[in-house]
């Protein structure tokens, strides 16, 4: 597969959401038939079988085979899946030819930010806390159990409680219409056909990767990374990602717990 | 009946000028002079604003500091003298501040910066600083509701507000008493919606006078509890329930002045 398709700096150097928006819109039309042809050539030059691929990804083998043959439209779980199964990469990375950072919300980035840049012996006593915390919730979090559905109404409100607006308000009052019927039916009828398309544009728009809406724990599939004075920090402090990480799988109790021993670990540090 | 502009209810401008007479006719020979004096260059500074070549006592937002200054009361009992009780509407957001005036001014100057990095930044961009109440109410409305909600939620909060989405953008000014209502419809600080915080009138120009409260305080004691309180108020439940579990470890681990 070639790439990459479009530049995430010149795309996000549009500043109007709605303008940005409309611009992943055009971009993603242009590529994602390229996108599609290379993965369906990819798919025959490995010689996959179009049977036992679908049912390893959960879709019909008619259902696959109209997404190799138009634009890898298939619900977000089964995609991220054959990703990962069949060509070792993320879903943005299959889509759009390029890795992209998964930027975390605003809370997440900040803490992200200060592990990243605290001394050893903070770190080492804030892990500790938090291995307390975690103990056996770890693997039986949200993680293995939560359904896709849920994972992108839970990702949509993410990202609209840290613009502080409902999230049928998302980028405000000319927010495009498509975007609003999808968060419509996530939040009211949840009914989820058909809505890929507009989760991708709204990822790209948002300068974050697919990924963001597709898994749960994105930590394993992408580079993470935080928003600073209007320019994106990948995080490589692995304590840091580990810390994402083990927050993502956790039940909505617990991360609180987590959040509260963080502010906790850095308001006592200049008490 | 509001007034055009960004000007103070004529209700309210009536009951602060009768209590400063009030104070006057009660004070020492020493504040009389003082106060007497301060409201005599209120006046005279301010003796242009009213409409064409009339000289009226109108008092604008801008200049409600020095006025509430002069009085000696801050924004709070300036609703109280029109019969305006002002409550918490949010029982975590009164559990928060009582925390915050628990710690010591330097834990507290770490928790205004850690809010102001999680909450979103739109609420204090400098457009947003520089604009009037009925602005914000607008923003708030624009942002949170859909074109179908705006007028609804307007109506319930009160006739006022919804003549005032109506007519829009003819101007028409919100009365300065239903700003309580609306902050807690919208689950806001009042402080915000009446832009005391931006830094012109975020404090008052004038000497305060003895015993007078801080202006621009409304249910917190100080300006930097407030403008705490803003910003905690723009964050989600998760954050601020977090945040308030937070506080209240700190004061119980013995953080305090």
């Amino acid at each position: 597969m070639s790439g990459p398709y479009y530049d995430t700096k010149s795309l996000m150097s549009i500043q109007d959401d709605c303008e940005r928006y409309a611009t992943s819109v055009k971009l993603f039309d242009e590529t994602r038939r390229i996108t599609a042809q290379d993965v369906s050539s990819d798919f025959k030059a490995r010689g996959l079988v179009l049977r036992s691929t679908s049912e390893k990804i959960g879709t019909s083998p008619t259902g696959l085979m109209k997404a190799l043959k138009s634009n890898l439209g298939m619900p977000v779980d089964a995609l991220a899946l054959f990703a990962a199964l069949y060509f070792s990469k993320s879903t943005h990375e299959m889509m759009f030819g390029e890795s992209a950072v998964t930027v975390l919300p605003k809370h997440l980035g900040y803490v992200a930010k200060y592990i990243s840049e605290a001394d050893t012996s903070t770190v080492n006593a804030l892990y500790g806390k938090v291995v307390d915390i975690v103990k056996d919730d770890y693997l039986k979090g949200p993680a293995s159990t939560m359904k896709v559905p849920e994972l992108i109404r839970n990702r949509l409100a993410e990202v609209a409680g840290d613009q502080n607006v409902p999230p049928a308000m998302l980028f405000g009052p000319n927010s495009p219409g498509a975007l609003k019927t999808t968060v419509k039916k996530y939040f009211v009828t949840e009914d989820h056909v058909g809505n890929l398309n507009t989760l991708m544009y709204f990822a790209m728009s948002l300068g974050t990767s697919l990924d963001y809406f597709c898994v749960n724990d994105y930590t394993a599939m992408t580079t993470i990374g935080y928003r600073s004075k209007n320019r994106i920090v990948p995080v490589t402090n692995q304590i840091a990602v580990d810390f994402i990480r083990k927050y993502l799988r956790l039940s909505p109790e617990r991360k609180s717990e987590i959040l509260k021993t963080v502010w906790l670990s850095k308001l006592e540090m200049s008490a | 009946m509001p007034r055009l502009g960004n000007e103070l209810d004529p209700d309210i401008e009536r009951a602060v000028y009768a209590l400063i007479s009030e104070r006057i006719e009660t004070d020492s020979p020493d504040v009389r002079e003082i106060r007497m004096g301060l409201l005599a260059d209120f006046k005279k500074k301010n003796k242009s604003l009213g409409y064409g070549h009339v000289t009226t006592k109108v008092v604008r937002y801008n200049t409600l500091p020095d006025f509430l200054q002069i009085a000696g009361i801050n924004v709070a009992e300036m609703y109280k003298l029109v019969g305006v009780d002002i409550c918490w509407g949010n029982p975590l957001a009164a559990k928060f501040c009582r925390n915050c005036s628990s710690l010591s001014q330097e834990t507290l100057t770490k928790v205004k910066k850690l809010i102001f990095d999680i909450s979103p930044p739109y609420w204090h961009s400098t457009d947003v600083r520089s604009m009037v109440p009925k602005d914000r109410v607008y923003l708030i409305l624009q942002k949170r509701y859909s074109v179908a909600e705006r007028r609804v939620v307007a109506s319930d909060i009160s006739p006022a507000v919804a003549n005032f989405w109506v007519d829009r953008k003819k101007g028409t000014n919100i009365p300065y008493c239903e700003y309580p209502a609306i902050a807690n419809k919208f689950d806001l600080s009042l402080h915000w919606l009446l832009g005391l915080d931006a830094p012109k009138f975020n404090q008052s120009s004038l000497v305060p006078l003895p015993g007078a409260k801080h202006p621009c305080t409304i249910l917190c004691d100080t300006v930097e509890q407030e403008t705490i309180l803003n910003a905690f108020l723009f964050l989600s439940d998760e954050l601020r329930e977090s945040l308030s579990a937070t506080l209240e470890e700190l004061i119980e681990m013995g953080v305090k002045p």
